[in-house]
Formats: C-alpha cells, structure tokens, sequence
C-alpha cells in the first residue's frame, strides 16, 4: 500500500455524516484482503475483523470514515440554496469555496454582502449552483441533500500534504496501513478494524460498535491540533514530531497503562513520538471507552493543522509513525 | 481502624480524574484484608465486595467516586516552569501560590507562581491554562520526572478542627468513599440483606458521569445508592440550595432517582433515628446517580449526600458527626431485608 495515494483516493470520496455508504463500499474493497470476516452494523459502521488463533484479547482499532459537509434546507425562489451546517464547520473558512453535492451537482457557497467575517454562521451562507430559478433547482437537488467543500488532496515540498478531508481520512489510512501489517502475523487476539461513522456529529458511531464488540482494549487512529503555527493556542504537538500518543482531550483521559507502553515501545523501536494533550475537541476513544462495561483505551493522533478548514495540512512521516508504532503495539501485547 | 483514619488514608491516595489506577496499589494495602477486591476495570473503576453468602441474593451497589480534581501538564517550558490544564472543576480564585504535587516519575513537589501584590498591575485572575508550575528544576531535571500528560494534585495536608470539623483535600468524594467502605467493613456477613459491591468510580469530575455506567453496567445490581458531597451552607449561599453541616446526610427527591427506594429510605431514617436532610433536586441530582437511573433498563437509585464546604478547594470542611451518620445509614440500608423485599417485589 502506498501511503500518500491511499490517504488521496480516501480524500476523494466524498462522504458526510450519515451519508457513508461511498466511502464505506472503497473502504471495504480496500480492507477486505487484509481481513477474515467483513460486515455492517445497522448504523452502517464497517466492521473488519482478523480473527486471532484463540485465548487471546478482543481488540478494537477504530477510525471514523464520515466527513463534515452542509445540508440543503430550502431552495429560494431565485434558485440559491439555504444550508445547515453537518458538523462543525469553520465559515469563515468555507466562504467562497468550490461545493459539489453527493450527486455530482457543483457550485460555490457563499456569504452574503451585509456581513462581516467575524459574524458568519450558517444562516448567512447560500450555495448559488448557477441555478436562474427554483425551478430549475429543484430539478437538480432536493431538501435535505449532502454537499461538501470539494475535495483535493496534494503534496507540498518536503514531504507534507494539504487538502481535505485529511479528518480522518488520513486515520482510515493508517487502519488500512496497520491491517496490511498484521494480515500475515500469527496472533492469538481477535483485531477488529472498525471504520465509524458520524462522528462527526457526536461520536455516534463508535459507540454501538464498541457495545457490539466489547473490547477489552481499544485505539482510536484521529487528527489532532498542533501548536506549531502563528499565535496557536500553546500546545507542544508539531508537525513532523511523530504520532501523537493521545493523553487526553475534551472527551477522554486515556488509560495511562496503554499510553505508557506506547511511549515505551516507541523509545525501544525509536519510532518518532510525542506525547498529545488535546485542550478542545473530542474523539471516538471516549464512545470506545464508556460503551457497554468500558474498555480500556487510548489513540494515536496524526497532527494536523487547520482542521475543518478546505486546507487541511498533515506530514506524511508523522501518519507512517503511527502505523509503525500501532503496529507494534498490537505484535507486544 | 477509625473513621477519621480511614478518611484521611483514602484522601491522600493519589487519584486525579483519569489516573485512578495509580491509586490501586495502596488501596489495596488500606483494603485488601478488609474486603474482596473483585476489579479495577479498562475504565479506572475500583470494585470491593462483600457476599451474604445466600443463594440469590440481591445485588446492592454502593458508588463513591474515587477521583478528585486535578490538573495536567501540557508543558514544559526552557525556564522548566510547567504549564497546565485543568481535569475538572478547579476555581481560578484559590490557585495563586497553591502547593501541589507532580505525579510524574515519582511524586515532586512544586508550588503555583504567583504575582506579588506590588508588581500586580490588575487583579483579574489568571484561567488555569495560563497558570506556571515552579518545581525548582531545570528544564532538563524536570524532563527527566515529568513529561508532558503527568496528573498534578493538591497537597495533601490534612487537620482536625475544634467541634468535630475535618478539613482538607479531596473530601469530595471520598470521604464518602471511606464512609461506604467502612459501614461495609463493620457489618457482619450474616447481617447483609444481599451482596454489597462499593464502587470506587472513575472521572466523575472530568467526564462527569462516565466512568459509573460502564461500572454500573457490569455490575448490574438490583438497586443502588450513590453518595457524593453535597453543598453546605456557609455565608452568602442561598439556604435552598444548600444543606446544613452537621445536621446529617442528605436524601435527594429528583425525577433522576427512583422514588420508592427514596422513599423508602428516608422512612428507615426515621425509623432507625438517623438524622437526615430532605433536599430537592428536581431534574437532575448533579451527581452519579442520574447516569446509574439510566444504565442498562434502568437501575433504581437512591442518592445521598454528605454536607461539604468550600467544595474544590485544597480545604474542604466536613463535619466528623455528619460522617458517622452516614456510616450508620448506610449500614442500614446494606442490612435492610424491608427494602431488599420491596425491591424484588416491584421487579416482579
């Protein structure tokens, strides 16, 4: 598997919470060499299991394969489309941007004239399709259709890529990363690679999944933010520091067993590493660790800046450090 | 071993909210000739139990959370100053100068950097995350103990007050913990009206109810009670919102609890001459006991406060009289064979 093309033909498929069967349908065809059982869950979470020899843990490694997007909530008489918000989007980074709809119908969204950068919200925000008339929209999309700011994917100089949705495509590939490792391995633990859905919009998808599964341990593959940019926020997370051993974030405080050995192995392997305390945001490690009895969980982040924004920017050295490090992490258990 | 002791033991054991596992090891050395440790679960929860020893017995679950309010590190400066941010509810106002401890490699002392009254040039307080931690040592020593993602915690210092008054950190919750565990310990087996599992839970403070539904989930008790602090009143606090130390626990009314076992409880109290308090927590208790109403197909629950002052602070206040009320009411609702009859009859 090679890397960058993996994380780019993921990019371009665009899928946004609720709304994850394309990227569920090339997720599967992309895992299923890896793995021994496939299915769906009925909340459409694509569950790929490796089944271990017997006596062994059920581990479960999670990435969420929607994406934020908008949603069409009415069409004016002029043919411009009202939208809500799926997730959360930065406006002020979406003004002006190319959209395309999951139907293929392209356009631009757009602010209107009276407001000022600072006040955008969605309701100010109309997506013009070069439509003249409601009419002539309405034959086009409908109430309650996707659209997405839309997607790219290229390779800056020295080794970092920029586009979107690098969150969390860029995790969906590590997964696939880890799972093309392992497929060989002899192990007695169960490994489900599990790819959620909306989490987006709250985490949702990890949790009946996690419930199903009941893992005794469980790593969540994510972006995280990093502290490396102009007047950021303090945070000692970089660009190029290596995967990011996740302590905690506004949902989860990881188990400090599973941190611990991460940072352990890393050192031993000397897989590049640094150590993630996320002040804002929430992953799926806490729908994995408060399903069901719980489980014991922690997540490997790949540091990302200007997350949600059309630009997403990511280093690929930093993504191939957590499927290193993910890795063996599973072969030392 | 005494009450007072025990509070004082479990209080010091180092468990900041999300890191309750490093307090494993000398809970078991205060507990594990006590009582049977069943588990410290993926999650962080700590689980004792004591069994009736009759067959189908009911399941009684007593949960305390075991965390308390900490901080994390999320920095390490070229001067060696740490930065932090907080886990759970800490108030800015009592951070200047405070002493905590870094839990890193091994516990080290350090003290919060504070501003001098004479180069202040306002007094608005700093947010947690704009807080220093001064520890004496280089950016270097430092690195070698601490690392970014390592608890910090109040010092533990601990005194008695004249009037039977306790002070000190992290009372909230375990002081009701010790009051659980020791009404548990003191009860004699043939007395139990059922197996009584104490819940030590996990991130209260941080995920707030998290870490009690995954443990309230495995174990799956027939009935249960949750006990955490409750607000006392002290000046400027309005009296409705508040509870009177020394007057005994309080019984919460909410929609969030069950209300037979409420109530029947409350009728154990004046039976037996427990003195408690009535307090009304309309929607929601503001503690565990609204997530363990709602684990699994719902899980009946009775909640209980003990009266607490100057809450989240390094010196919380309690009240010894009000601790041993607890004890004494917690033991007869554990040897209760009235409330474990009503409970099985309204299951069926």
């Amino acid at each position: 598997m090679e890397l960058y093309s993996t994380i780019k033909q993921l990019c371009l498929c665009p899928s946004v919470s609720g709304r994850e069967n394309k990227i569920r349908q090339l997720l599967s065809s992309l895992v299923e060499p890896f793995c021994d059982e496939l299915s769906v869950d009925k909340l459409g979470n694509l569950i790929a299991l490796k089944k271990g020899t017997g006596g062994g843990k059920r581990i479960m490694l999670a990435a969420h394969m929607d994406e934020i997007g908008f949603m069409v909530t009415f069409i004016e008489d002029n043919g411009m489309l009202r939208v809500a918000p799926v997730g959360g989007i930065s406006f002020v980074g979406a003004a002006y941007s190319r959209v395309i709809s999951e139907s293929g119908v392209k356009g631009t969204i757009v602010p209107n004239a009276k407001t000022k950068p600072e006040d955008y919200k969605s309701d100010c925000f109309y997506i013009d399709i070069g439509a003249s008339s409601k009419k002539q929209a309405d034959a086009m999309v409908g109430i309650g259709d996707f659209f997405v700011v839309e997607p790219h994917l290229q390779k800056l100089k020295g080794g970092r890529v920029c586009g979107r949705p690098l969150d969390d495509r860029v995790g969906c590939a590590v997964l696939l990363g880890i799972a093309e490792n392992l497929s060989e391995c002899v192990l007695k633990d169960d490994i489900y690679y599990v790819f959620t859905v909306q989490e987006e919009v709250g985490c949702r998808g990890a949790l009946p999944s996690a419930f199903a599964i009941a893992p005794d341990m469980a790593l969540c593959f994510d972006v995280t933010a990093t502290g490396d940019v102009p007047d950021a926020s303090p945070m000692a997370c970089r660009l190029g520091g290596g995967a990011a051993v996740k302590i905690k974030d506004a949902s989860v405080i990881c188990d400090e067993l599973i941190t611990s050995r991460l940072s352990e192995i890393a050192e031993s392997k000397k897989i590049k590493y640094q150590r993630e305390v996320l002040l804002r945001g929430g992953t799926d490690t806490s729908s994995m660790q408060l399903s069901g009895s719980g489980a014991s969980v922690g997540a490997l982040s790949i540091p990302t800046r200007y997350i949600h924004s059309p630009n997403e920017m990511c280093e690929l050295s930093d993504a191939q450090a957590c499927i290193d490090l993910a890795t063996e992490f599973i072969l030392s258990i | 071993m005494q009450l007072k002791d025990l509070i004082f033991e479990l209080c010091a054991v180092p468990s900041v909210s999300g890191f309750e596992k490093r307090g494993t090891q000398r809970l078991l050395e205060i507990l594990g000739d006590k009582l049977e440790f069943v588990a410290v679960d993926g999650v962080g929860n700590h689980i004792f139990r004591k069994c009736c020893g009759r067959q189908n017995a009911p399941k009684i679950m007593l949960d305390a959370h075991f965390d308390e309010i900490g901080m994390i590190v999320t920095d390490i400066t070229e001067a060696g100053f740490l930065r932090v941010a907080p886990l759970g509810g800490i108030d800015a106002a009592i951070m200047q100068a405070a002493d905590v401890i870094i839990y890193g490699k091994e516990p080290i002392r350090g003290v919060v950097c504070s501003t001098p009254p004479h180069l202040r040039e306002d007094d608005e307080l700093p947010e947690i995350t704009a807080l220093m931690i001064d520890t004496g040592l280089s950016k270097e020593r430092a690195s070698e103990i601490i690392s970014i993602g390592s608890p910090v915690g109040f010092a533990p210092v601990y005194a008695e007050l004249l009037g039977q008054r306790l002070v000190g950190k992290s009372f909230d919750d375990k002081a009701c913990a010790a009051c659980a565990l020791f009404a548990l310990i003191n009860a004699p087996t043939s007395s139990l009206a059922g197996d009584v599992y104490v819940l030590l839970s996990c991130t209260e403070e941080t995920s707030r109810l998290g870490g009690v539904t995954a443990g309230a989930f495995s174990l799956s008790p027939d009935y249960a009670m949750v006990i955490d602090v409750n607000l006392a009143r002290v000046p400027d606090t309005k009296s409705f919102e508040t509870v009177v130390l020394g007057k005994g626990p309080s019984i919460s009314v909410s929609a969030a609890t069950d209300v037979p076992l409420t109530r029947a409880t409350q009728r154990l109290c004046e039976k037996k001459g427990i003195a408690h308090q009535m307090i009304a927590a309309p929607s929601s208790t503001g503690t565990n006991a609204t997530s363990v109403n709602l684990t699994r197909e719902g899980i009946p629950v009775v909640d209980i406060g003990l009266p607490l002052a100057y809450m989240h602070t390094y010196n919380e206040l309690i009240d010894l009289n009000d601790c041993n009320t607890l004890c004494a009411l917690i033991s007869e609702f554990i040897c209760s064979g009235e409330i474990a009859e009503q409970m099985r009859c309204l299951e069926g």
